[in-house]
Order: C-alpha cells, then sequence, then structure tokens
C-alpha cells in the first residue's frame, strides 16, 4: 500500500488499517533521512536563528523555527556547568514547577525577607578569613537570572526566587550536631591552640556544627552550589539549617572574638553519587580549602578534620587529599576527630563531653597534644582520628601529590546536559531523557 | 539522525462526546495518502482543536515523550504496531446503538517520529517538561493538544493516527478497556 513518492508531498502513507473496529494511518518522511540534502536548508534556517536571535527571546525564536522549514539537527547538546546555568535561566533551571522536598524535618514559622542578610550573616568576622568564604549558597535565595529574558514566557512566569520555597528547617541530627559542637568548643575556650578546624558533615549538620562552635571559631562556610529539585546535592537542606541557625550565626558573630580562630565548613555531601542527567542535575562540586600557606600565615599549626564518625576518621574526602599532603608537607599537622566521640557528659544532659564522660574529657588534649589539658583525664576514648595523617592517594579528584595546581575532576563533574541552537549557541533548554505519563516499558502493548 | 518520540492517546464515551467520532473518522479519511508539510499540519492541527473542544470528556489517557534514539524509534514502531495488529480494538462488533445504554468508548491514537534536536523537538520537550504530579492532570493533556499546532513537519520524519473504533457498532466496553493491554491508559485528573 506504499504511495509515489513525489518532493511536493514529502509524506507518504505507507501503512494503512481500515478495519470495523480500528482506522489509522503511518505516513513516512523518507527525505529526512537523506542528510544530504539537508544541507542547504539548514544553513539557512541558521540565518534565521542567527536573525530571530538577534531580534527576539527565545519564544519567539521557537516560534520562527517551527513556522519555518525545520530539519536536521539545528540544536546540539553541550554540557555546562549548573551553577552557570543556575546563574543565568535560575535556580531551578529545567525544573520550574518542580517543588523542593523537606521530608523529615520540622518546618518553622520565619520572616523570608530576613534570607537578605544570610550571607553577611553567615559570613566570617575575621577579615582575615573573610576571602577564603564562599557566599554561593546564601545567595541564591533572592538571585535573580541574568539571562531569564531569553527564556520561553511560561518559563519567566513559572520563575519564583528561590526564597519563596525555602523555609527554615531543623533536624535531630543537626540539634546532636551543634550540641557536639558546643562541647568542642567549651574545649578550646582561653586556648591558643593554633588551630584551624575543617568541618566535614553532611551539609546540615556541618551548619548546625559550624552554629555550636560560633562562639569560640569563625565559621567560613564553603558551600559552593545552588540547590535545585533536582540536585544531586540537597544544597536545599543545608541552606534551610543556615536559614534557621542566621540568628544565632549573627549575633555569636557580632559577640565573637575578633582572635577566634577558623572553622572551614564544609558539606560532606558535595560529591554525592551522580547517575542520571535526567533524573538528578549535577550540583556537585570540589571543595576549595586555603593553601598551606594562607594558613601558615593566619598563624595556623594545627588541622583538625572533623568528621562524622570513626568509620571516616582514617581517610579524607578525595577532594581534599592534595591539599591535607600539602599541609602535611608545609608542616601543618593534621589529625581528624570523630564527632560523634561527643557524646552526653550526663545521661539526658545537653552538655556534650569528649569520651561522653567527664573523666574523659579532658582526654582531648591527651589525644591532640596541641594545648595544655584543662583537667584530668581518667579515661581515654578510642579515636581512630588522632593518629590520622594524609596518606597520598590518587582518585578521581586528587593527584596524590599534593600539587596545587590544576586537579582531576571526573567527565561531566558538576555539568548539566543541555540544547543550544547550532547556530548562535543560544541555549534553548535543559536536556531530558524523557517525559510522560506512562512507562510503556512496564507492560501495555506487545509491539516493537 | 537521531529521533525522539511524543506519542499521545485518549479515550472518551462515545455519548458524552457526540460529532467527536464522527469528526475524527473524517478528518483520517480525508488525510490524503500523499501529504506535504502544510497538510499534514493541518491535520494534526485541525484534530488537536476537535479533541481540545472535548477535553472535558476524556476519561483516560496517556503521553509520553522519549529523546533517547533507540527508545524513540522502538517505540514508534511499537505504537505502529499497535495499530497493524488491531490490538486495542474489538474482536467483533457488540451492537446496538454506541450513544445509548451501556457506555461505549472511543480511542484517539497519534505518535510522532521527530528528529532529535531539531526546533520542533525542542518545543516539544519544552512542553512535555511536566512535573510528576500533573503527568495524568486534563491540564497536562491541553497542554500537550494545544501545542501540536506548532510541530513542523519537516523536522518529522513519521507519524501515526488510528481511531478506534471505525464503526461505532465496533466501540469499546467499559469490559474491554479493564483488559491488561489497556492498562497504559490512566484515569485523567
Amino acid at each position: 500500500m506504499t504511495q509515489p513518492h513525489d518532493s511536493s508531498t514529502p509524506f507518504t502513507r505507507d501503512a494503512l488499517v481500515d478495519k470495523p473496529g480500528i482506522h489509522g494511518a503511518r505516513w513516512w518522511h523518507q527525505a529526512l533521512e537523506d542528510r544530504g540534502a539537508q544541507v542547504a536548508r539548514r544553513t539557512a534556517i541558521r540565518g534565521m536563528l542567527l536573525a530571530a536571535a538577534a531580534i527576539a527571546g527565545f519564544g519567539t525564536l521557537l516560534a520562527v523555527c517551527a513556522n519555518s522549514l525545520d530539519t536536521g539537527p539545528d540544536a546540539k547538546e553541550v554540557r555546562k556547568t549548573a551553577l552557570q546555568l543556575q546563574r543565568e535561566f535560575g535556580w531551578n533551571f529545567g525544573a520550574v514547577g518542580e517543588a523542593l522536598v523537606f521530608d523529615g524535618t520540622r518546618a518553622l514559622p520565619y520572616k523570608p525577607a530576613s534570607l537578605v542578610t544570610l550571607a553577611t550573616d553567615a559570613a566570617p568576622k575575621s577579615a582575615a578569613h573573610q576571602p577564603f568564604y564562599l557566599r554561593t549558597l546564601f545567595e541564591a535565595p533572592y538571585a535573580r537570572p541574568t539571562l531569564i529574558a531569553t527564556l520561553p514566557a511560561e518559563e519567566i512566569q513559572g520563575f519564583q526566587p528561590l526564597f519563596t520555597a525555602l523555609r527554615p528547617m531543623v533536624t535531630p541530627a543537626m540539634e546532636t550536631a551543634y550540641l557536639r559542637a558546643q562541647g568542642l568548643a567549651a574545649l578550646f575556650a582561653d586556648k591558643d591552640a593554633k588551630v584551624a578546624l575543617v568541618v566535614d558533615l553532611p551539609g546540615p549538620e556541618a551548619v548546625a556544627f559550624a552554629a555550636g562552635l560560633a562562639h569560640a571559631f569563625d565559621p567560613v562556610m564553603l558551600f559552593d552550589n545552588w540547590p535545585h529539585p533536582r540536585g544531586v546535592v540537597r544544597a536545599h537542606h543545608t541552606l534551610a539549617a543556615a536559614a534557621y541557625y542566621q540568628p544565632l550565626l549573627a549575633s555569636a558573630g557580632a559577640e565573637r572574638a575578633p582572635s577566634a580562630p577558623p572553622a572551614f565548613v564544609l558539606d560532606r555531601d558535595r560529591l554525592a553519587t551522580y547517575i542520571d542527567d535526567a533524573k538528578q542535575f549535577d550540583n556537585r562540586y570540589a571543595a576549595k580549602l586555603p593553601p598551606a600557606a594562607a594558613l601558615k600565615a593566619l598563624g595556623v599549626l594545627h588541622v583538625l578534620y572533623v568528621v562524622p564518625t570513626g568509620a571516616e576518621a582514617r581517610m579524607e574526602k578525595d577532594d581534599i587529599n592534595d591539599d591535607f599532603l600539602a599541609y602535611a608537607a608545609a608542616g601543618l599537622e593534621v589529625r581528624s576527630l570523630p564527632a560523634n566521640l561527643f557524646a552526653p557528659m550526663h545521661a539526658g544532659d545537653e552538655t556534650y563531653a569528649y569520651g561522653g564522660s567527664p573523666d574523659s574529657q579532658h582526654a582531648f588534649f591527651l589525644d591532640y597534644p596541641w594545648a595544655p589539658p584543662g583537667g584530668t583525664a581518667t579515661l581515654r576514648p578510642g579515636n581512630l582520628g588522632k593518629d590520622y595523617t594524609p596518606r597520598a592517594r590518587r582518585t578521581s579528584f586528587s593527584t596524590g601529590t599534593g600539587a596545587t595546581g590544576n586537579r582531576p575532576r571526573p567527565t561531566g563533574f558538576g555539568t548539566v546536559p543541555i540544547m543550544v541552537a547550532v547556530g548562535t549557541g543560544a541555549v534553548l533548554g535543559a536536556r531530558h531523557s524523557r517525559s510522560g505519563s506512562w512507562n510503556r516499558s512496564s507492560g501495555g502493548w506487545g509491539g516493537g | 539522525m537521531k529521533h525522539s518520540i511524543l506519542a499521545f492517546e485518549v479515550c472518551a464515551r462515545m455519548d458524552q462526546t457526540p460529532g467527536l467520532h464522527a469528526a475524527l473518522m473524517g478528518r483520517l479519511r480525508a488525510h490524503p495518502p500523499n501529504a506535504s508539510f502544510q497538510q499534514k499540519w493541518q491535520y494534526h492541527a485541525e484534530t488537536s482543536a476537535t479533541l481540545l473542544a472535548h477535553l472535558g470528556a476524556f476519561e483516560l489517557g496517556c503521553w509520553d515523550y522519549f529523546d533517547d534514539d533507540t527508545r524513540a524509534q522502538a517505540d514508534f514502531k511499537m505504537w505502529v504496531n499497535g495499530m497493524l495488529s488491531e490490538e486495542g480494538a474489538r474482536p467483533g462488533p457488540l451492537g446496538g446503538d454506541p450513544y445509548r445504554g451501556e457506555p461505549r468508548y472511543l480511542t484517539y491514537t497519534m505518535a510522532f517520529l521527530m528528529a532529535q534536536g531539531s526546533p520542533t523537538d525542542m518545543i516539544v520537550r519544552q512542553v512535555c517538561n511536566i512535573p510528576e504530579p500533573h503527568l495524568w492532570a486534563r491540564a497536562s493533556f491541553q497542554r500537550i493538544l494545544s501545542n501540536i499546532n506548532q510541530l513542523s513537519f519537516s523536522s518529522i520524519k513519521g507519524d501515526v493516527a488510528y481511531v478506534i473504533p471505525r464503526d461505532p457498532t465496533w466501540a469499546l466496553t467499559q469490559q474491554d478497556l479493564r483488559e491488561p493491554k489497556f492498562h497504559y491508559l490512566r484515569r485523567i485528573t
């Protein structure tokens, strides 16, 4: 039943069913397979794309293309840095209308307008520490996309600033982290231990830990990404935690001694596993710690790496291996500390002690002999971190040499696939592998 | 050339959509065997407008967009085979008047195999970027139908369209629609 082909009628009906129960047909556009024949037309379209991009926004561009000759791959897939895309097209680029999920948390009433000052309230107060502060995450709530006007009208209308989707949150894990940090900070009170902390806990707990330290240490937040509804790194949890502790961070900062040592604060999930371009948005990032020389210039002699438990105390995250090797090579002493070694001093107590007992509290400066102990210790907790030293490891994120230059990163790390117009380079949109009301792979028609 | 696919199907009670079956059949029969881009566009634009006029009556439906080349080609073949094998059609007439008595149903199906990355594909991708909670929302079906007239058939490699039933006495019953072969149709909310 195939019909003869005519160039003025490029679609040919090549299948017809005409039965009482069903009537339908398939038409085929064979010429579309002849890519050579498309070149001239594609060149013409490119010209139209260029002209359209010069005079109009994206919606018009698409309309022009849709109503014009429209053959071949006039768009191509490229990868672009996730954060850059979000800054240009919105924090929820490619997922407008999708909600951030704050599951398992307590939502609290707050004034969204207070988030305007979050980046300032969370900033280190020491001028010497401020160059290392990354305010990236805290700028997200009120950020206005710089290129959103080039997107389709529905994207522009659908965009809502992040602060409208955000709410403070606090979890039991955060509350525990806060108390553990208070226990650690109490040990360093009135001591010049020449220490810098590197707090590497899951985002919300890292923020809580920083808040618990904030009277004795100057937190230097290093959260270098933005939330996204499909984000691999659940940065919105970190941001929501920061919103919760914002008043405390602000007041502690105002009261803190200018000489307070730095606590560099990292989201331990920054390198989270990334699997699927379609379902995930790769907002991962690598830590940016100060170089060894900068720490030494701050008077730091010891680096204490705070990790969740003893299980993580023997190895740092891959992206800071080179940093720590460089610290050690520069004569800085690097040790790790499992945060869970801080436990209630007495059952039900909110005062946390090293080793969870008044008898082990003062063992801290025996395990880390950087200052005289404040008292006698009759108990020593089992601590896998006190003997930790960084070892050279070559990974996807480290050279294993302590090199300070370019460090390896996995292909595509922190980038997102998008479609751009071939002729203009204009971003056309996010690339999605599928969307639909039903996944036909689960059954249904048996054909194919 | 890589491909993407848009597939769309709706199901409506015939007595709730007077004139719809005749309109769909009329347009499909009038579609020329060899068609220009304009004729293809006109057929689908007018058919979608007809469907939109009955949007509120659609009870079941499904739609899919894939831009995985292998999947797109396989799915297009699957939709075509669904027509060729008459899988969705009744094996025989039930008789009676489909506009009276027991509810009787029609389905309309269309699928487009598109040049991946073409502007038309980009439009469809954008249109189909619908949050999961809204996949079966009537508004989502409306959104897709409303944008069919944005397709440029110069970047569509193949399309398939079919109506079940051709003859009203072969209209589907509720029992037919409960069969596993129709489980892909979801309740439109």
